[in-house]
């Protein structure tokens, strides 16, 4: 599977378009997804188990922040960062 | 709308008497003036700035028109707007009525065309679904809170006059107009059995009656600083919205990214040492497993209050570790009549039982009866039957619901008392203590949501090709229960879950949206061949999921 951050935001917003999000709208990489009613706790939980089985990144609930999962964008940054870390 | 005078009918009380809501931030504005009110996403009001600026959206209000008796919505996220315009709609004399701002438009309109709102209270990041309020009803003809330059038309004709938070920062602040102790102050709705939307009304006397009580029991002071985990239509946030200007606390409100992330949520909870939680079970649990609770200092909370579904007693036992200088409050009431029972305890519950409910609070009586509605001598469990200073006034429009749940007795003399006949089932032991033990009808709670299993089903009934459908719950046991439902289509068929759930999305708020939708070839059946509910619930409750 390719890994670049594109591939990830389009997989990812593939994702919760399709399976998560309830919004009228189609979500973007920049739109705030906990503002608005596109994910809730729930969806939240269904992502960071949809980026520990696809992607292989262990996310620790503790990371689950307002910083890292606000927007699409923020956490493919936040992925990136973290196999960073892994593959140091 | 009501009184369309420009000099409003101030409310001229003379010395210390309380018998309005919009009475309590009066008064606090001059104790407390300085003291924190309000604090928000980093901003913070003091009680004498919160007065100001509920004084000048009541004048706004007043100013077009809205008077006593005229409701008001109010369609914000949780800010400090939420806080103002509940507070600025009571002062002007009219009652305020939450429009949840994750409900789909056509849910909204129903509620705004049943309730006859004709002023709403909103913010620039609501625009596009307040235009499509407006624009859908017709009898909606103010909008507070947008850009002004917006010509918002409704019924293709009419012009909605639009006022911005600039425009209203600028006007003169007025004094509570005169309504009294038993008007109309606020409607909250609920989704009833065939998800038609049900008003319960609560006067000035009850919500006033609600908040002094809360007050007493729960000792609250200006030293406080009370957190606010619930939107605004849910009951839970009138504990906060109430007894902060009753007490002169500070009321934290905290909005919704936060309620999504548990550990950004606990960080910000000891950040704003806050001493009175009030929230669903399903919320502290998030919090004591991906929140991370148990490794923070919560020495601040003083008191911990849980209400809407059970918590389970492992759970209370881990809490009370992390909370170490709280109180714990299992609050019992149904929005019909806000509070009514609370059991207390700092010490760890027997794990072998449910945490009881508790006894009743101040002026409230409690009776356990049959289902014919008398006491049975001698027994122990039955339906939960109250009489309060807390109930509502009854349903907005339904006295065919008002008659269901509501019970007269009659004293000598001819005295007439309501009791209100809550459908839950309750155990009542020999000192009076009650437990919950269920419902007597298919409502369910989704975190904390009050919902209808049949409003789901009947939803789900309408989409193209499903035949039947039946809803239920799958308890996790962390917290995160799902509600989930199953299918049989038309012949031939495949279930197109992302299709189903957008075109639900139109007509159910998104708690209400099942998480799975399996297709199944058939239900269980009863004997006489009718789906057997009961039986697939519990399929749905002890399936795995399906990731």
């Amino acid at each position: 599977m390719s890994n670049t951050p594109a591939d990830l935001v389009n997989r990812l917003g593939a994702f919760i378009n399709d399976e998560i999000s309830t919004a009228a709208d189609p979500v973007s990489s920049t739109t705030d997804l906990l503002l608005t009613g596109a994910v809730d706790s729930l969806g939240v939980v269904r992502i960071t188990q949809w980026l520990e089985d696809n992607y292989g990144t262990e996310v620790d609930p503790l990371d689950v922040t307002l910083e890292n999962f606000q927007t699409i964008d923020r956490m493919v940054a936040f992925v990136a960062a973290k196999q960073a870390d892994q593959t140091e | 709308m009501g009184t369309s005078s420009l000099e409003p009918n101030l409310d001229a009380r003379i010395g210390s008497s309380t018998y309005l809501i919009s009475h309590l931030l009066d008064a606090t504005a001059r104790r407390v003036p300085d003291r924190p009110a309000v604090r928000c996403n980093g901003e913070e009001l003091s009680y004498r700035q919160l007065d100001l600026f509920v004084g000048q959206l009541a004048a706004a209000l007043v100013a077009n028109g809205v008077g006593p008796g005229d409701r008001v919505g109010v369609h914000l996220h949780m800010s400090i707007e939420t806080l103002v315009a509940v507070h600025g709609i009571l002062r002007a004399g009219a009652a305020f009525v939450p429009l949840d701002v994750l409900s789909p438009v056509p849910v909204l309109a129903r509620i705004v065309d049943d309730c006859g709102i004709v002023a709403m209270v909103t913010n620039t990041n609501r625009t596009a679904s307040a235009i499509d309020l407006a624009e859908s009803c017709p009898g909606l003809d103010l909008v507070i809170g947008l850009a002004d330059s917006l010509g918002v038309r409704n019924g293709g004709d009419a012009a909605v006059k639009v006022v911005s938070w600039p425009e209203v920062r600028e006007l003169d602040a007025i004094g509570p107009v005169k309504v009294l102790a038993d008007d109309l102050a606020y409607v909250m709705y609920t989704s009833g059995s065939t998800g038609e939307p049900k008003g319960i009304m609560h006067t000035h006397r009850s919500g006033l009656s609600y908040a002094e009580l809360s007050a007493d029991l729960y000792d609250v002071t200006d030293e406080d600083r009370l957190a606010n985990f619930a939107p605004l239509h849910f009951d839970i946030s009138t504990f906060a919205f109430f007894v902060g200007p009753a007490t002169g606390a500070c009321v934290v409100l905290l909005s919704e990214p936060y309620l999504k992330m548990p550990a950004s949520l606990c960080a910000h909870l000891v950040d704003e040492a806050c001493t009175i939680l009030y929230t669903v079970p399903s919320m502290y649990m998030q919090m004591l497993g991906r929140g991370g609770a148990a490794g923070l200092d919560y020495r601040s909370v003083r008191w911990l209050k849980f209400g809407g579904e059970l918590l389970p007693p492992a759970a209370a036992s881990e809490l009370l570790k992390v909370f170490p200088n709280a109180t714990f409050s299992n609050v019992y009431g149904p929005a019909e009549v806000n509070q009514c029972t609370s059991y207390n305890f700092d010490s760890p519950p027997s794990l072998d039982a449910e945490i009881p409910i508790g006894t009743a609070w101040g002026n409230t009586d409690v009776r356990v009866v049959g289902p014919d509605g008398h006491e049975i001598e001698g027994a122990t469990t039955g339906e939960l039957v109250v009489r309060t200073a807390t109930m509502m006034q009854g349903y907005w429009n339904r006295p065919d619901l008002d008659a269901a749940v509501f019970d007269r007795t009659i004293s000598p003399g001819g005295l007439t008392n309501r009791w209100f006949r809550t459908g839950d089932l309750v155990e009542i032991d020999n000192d009076g203590t009650l437990t919950f033990l269920g419902r007597r009808d298919h409502q369910i709670k989704v975190r904390g949501h009050r919902l209808e299993l049949e409003s789901v089903e009947s939803a789900l009934g309408s989409l193209p090709k499903v035949v039947h459908a039946v809803a239920g719950i799958r308890q996790s046991g962390s917290g995160d229960d799902e509600l989930v439902a199953a299918v049989v289509l038309e012949d031939d068929c495949a279930v197109d879950v992302p299709e189903y759930r957008r075109r639900l999305a139109e007509r159910l708020a998104p708690y209400a949206i099942p998480t799975s939708i399996d297709q199944v070839e058939d239900f269980p059946r009863t004997p006489s061949g009718k789906i057997d509910r009961r039986t697939t619930r519990l399929m749905l409750n002890q399936e795995t999921p399906s990731e």
